[in-house]
């Protein structure tokens, strides 16, 4: 019953923040009324709505997909950013953009993305499989990263555009600048479905929180189930990277600020989750615009000046009990 | 700023005479470059076959507007150990050139001369000028800037018959950069008689011009600042949002390629040229 009160707060403020954001930019426009065929109809609904629908879908994926991952790895330190997925997916999208291959079919980059983000939630699921301590995660995740990024650095050197080496920071860091529907009607399909697979798994998660064996004698396959998790957390954040670049810390600050509210059963916390990370990304891609100098800072930068400390009080809290 | 950028003029063309006069009368047989803009000129006006080094950017039809005369030059990254088996007797640097490899090539007793390239049109004629005494050409320098110097008069003559009040230019390059006020670009609008958005904002140097603030301020072209080949980056999808294109049709739309625009010079007149041509294709 609480759950469903905090739901439909999340909601309700979900769509104040992203009216408020559509209104809000270089000039304020009422998102209610603009007249079609004049500048003011193009700069609402060509350049704000897709930086929106965006910093909206791609939050909602992050936040559901940590929600998600700390269930399925009963580790509260697990996120689609700290594990490696969106690095990832990071790299196979910026193999398909500058190799020329996104201009071969139209669902090229977030299959890049995708493809990516797979090989990583395998690769994290060898290595620390569901019993993984903490600190065995966070090192394989930053092992990744750091091999990943290191990838991308080098791909991006060879790239025959000149400009190619600047946008790593654009593929470290995140951005919705200049983003257009496009991207969102390429990206969307595969946030949406790999989304859904995600939110039907509530019920497992629960069970496996019980333990694994409970949840098998429960009548869940937990082959079947884990499948489900991992490709539905790769499709969706593969696909948003693809066209966002590698946003942090999302997946892992929204489902422990919400947990107090809705209680510690995973079915609950995994669509307050996606709620809540579309709020924030809006939310910072408004701040971005805002606080912004000659050139647009990135949208990695303020979900890591928030994560980051997040980070630190979350590993101090648990250092205790599972050190 | 202009009088500073005078006063280094006026320190470089000292120092530049200083040095004919040492070495008066001999050419430079082997002359290395550090620089795409030196790259350039010295392909303008010495035979290839004094020329031992150019950078790669010289190469790169994207950037050099005489890739296809470098031919077999061997190429450089601003790497001392490229430049010094080549034994050249004259190495030319621009004033943004690594400071390193400069200090290291005298270091080594190898004679480097950091030019001041110019950024805009004033002092390109002095520029092309003190070059050629530097590399022994004066004769060829001096048409090649009389040749410019006519063309840029000519299109200034043409756009002040130009009729209607001067239309609003965006200029848009990758990333969203834009040419502001004391920039080559803005020198050339304003020759062709055509208003420089960015200038208009207060934009110094070159800037970010946001899509939201192209887009209301209802220019009445739009000269993209685009490559021609390759263009799988984030910077040049943006060059590509719909919001932007859906705001001009064709005849208000310019691309006018980075290898125009890198270097005060020959290519400046041709920018200037076509700049013009679309100033009086407007209605």
């Amino acid at each position: 019953m609480r759950s469903t009160w905090v739901l439909g707060l999340l909601l309700t403020l979900l769509v104040a923040v992203s009216l408020f954001a559509l209104a809000y930019g270089e000039v304020w426009l009422n998102p209610l009324a603009a007249g079609e065929e004049s500048w003011r109809y193009t700069v609402l609904w060509e350049i704000r709505l897709p930086r929106v629908l965006l910093a909206v879908l791609v939050g909602a994926v992050l936040g559901l997909s940590g929600a998600a991952l700390q269930g399925l790895l009963r580790n509260p330190l697990a996120d689609p950013g700290i594990v490696g997925v969106s690095a990832c997916a990071a790299l196979g999208a910026v193999v398909v953009l500058y190799s020329g291959l996104a201009a071969v079919a139209w669902f090229a980059l977030p299959l890049g993305g995708m493809v990516g983000a797979g090989l990583s939630v395998l690769l994290v699921y060898l290595l620390s499989g569901n019993q993984s301590s903490l600190f065995s995660l966070i090192l394989a995740g930053m092992a990744v990263n750091a091999f990943v990024g290191a990838l991308i650095s080098l791909v991006l050197n060879v790239a025959a555009n000149p400009f190619a080496m600047s946008e790593i920071v654009y593929w470290l860091l995140g951005s919705f600048a200049n983003r257009s529907l496009q991207d969102v009607y390429i990206a969307a399909p595969f946030m949406l479905a790999g989304s859904l697979a995600v939110l039907t798994s509530g019920r497992y998660l629960d069970a496996l929180s019980l333990g694994e064996e409970t949840a098998t004698t429960l009548g869940f396959d937990p082959r079947r189930w884990r499948w489900i998790v991992v490709g539905g957390v790769a499709a969706s954040v593969g696909a948003a990277v693809s066209v966002s670049g590698n946003i942090g810390f999302v997946g892992l600050v929204v489902p422990h600020l919400l947990r107090p509210l809705v209680g510690h059963e995973p079915r609950r916390l995994l669509w307050v989750s996606a709620l809540g990370g579309a709020i924030l990304l809006v939310l910072a891609d408004m701040l971005v615009q805002s606080i912004s100098g000659r050139v647009e800072l990135k949208l990695g930068v303020i979900t890591a000046l928030i994560g980051g400390p997040f980070f630190l009080y979350i590993i101090m809290r648990t250092r205790s009990s599972e050190w | 700023m202009r009088f500073l950028s005078g006063l280094m003029a006026c320190c470089l063309l000292l120092g530049l005479t200083a040095g004919a006069t040492a070495q008066q009368g001999i050419k430079p047989r082997r002359i290395a470059s550090l620089n795409l803009c030196t790259d350039l000129l010295l392909l303008e006006l010495v035979p290839r076959e004094r020329i031992v080094s150019l950078t790669y950017w010289a190469a790169d039809p994207d950037m050099s507007y005489l890739a296809d005369q470098v031919g077999d030059i061997p190429l450089n990254r601003s790497l001392a150990e490229e430049i010094v088996p080549q034994q050249p007797d004259l190495v030319l640097a621009g004033q943004f050139s690594d400071v390193k490899v400069v200090e290291l090539l005298r270091r080594m007793n190898h004679r480097v001369a950091v030019l001041d390239v110019p950024l805009t049109l004033s002092g390109m004629r002095e520029y092309i000028l003190s070059f050629g005494e530097l590399v022994g050409e004066p004769a060829r320098a001096a048409a090649l800037a009389g040749q410019i110097d006519r063309r840029l008069a000519l299109v200034s003559a043409r756009a002040r018959q130009a009729a209607g009040a001067a239309p609003l230019a965006a200029v848009y390059g990758p990333q969203g950069v834009s040419p502001g006020r004391d920039t080559l670009m803005d020198d050339l609008l304003t020759l062709a008689d055509i208003r420089n958005l960015a200038a208009e904002l207060d934009i110094v140097s070159y800037g970010t011009l946001s899509l939201e603030a192209l887009v209301m301020a209802q220019p009445d072209v739009l000269i993209l600042d685009d490559l021609s080949l390759d263009t799988n980056s984030i910077a040049h999808q943006a060059m590509r949002h719909p919001a932007l294109l859906r705001q001009f049709e064709a005849g208000q739309v310019m691309n006018l390629p980075p290898s125009l625009m890198a270097c005060v010079g020959p290519t400046s007149a041709e920018a200037a040229e076509r700049l013009l041509a679309l100033r009086l294709g407007l209605p």
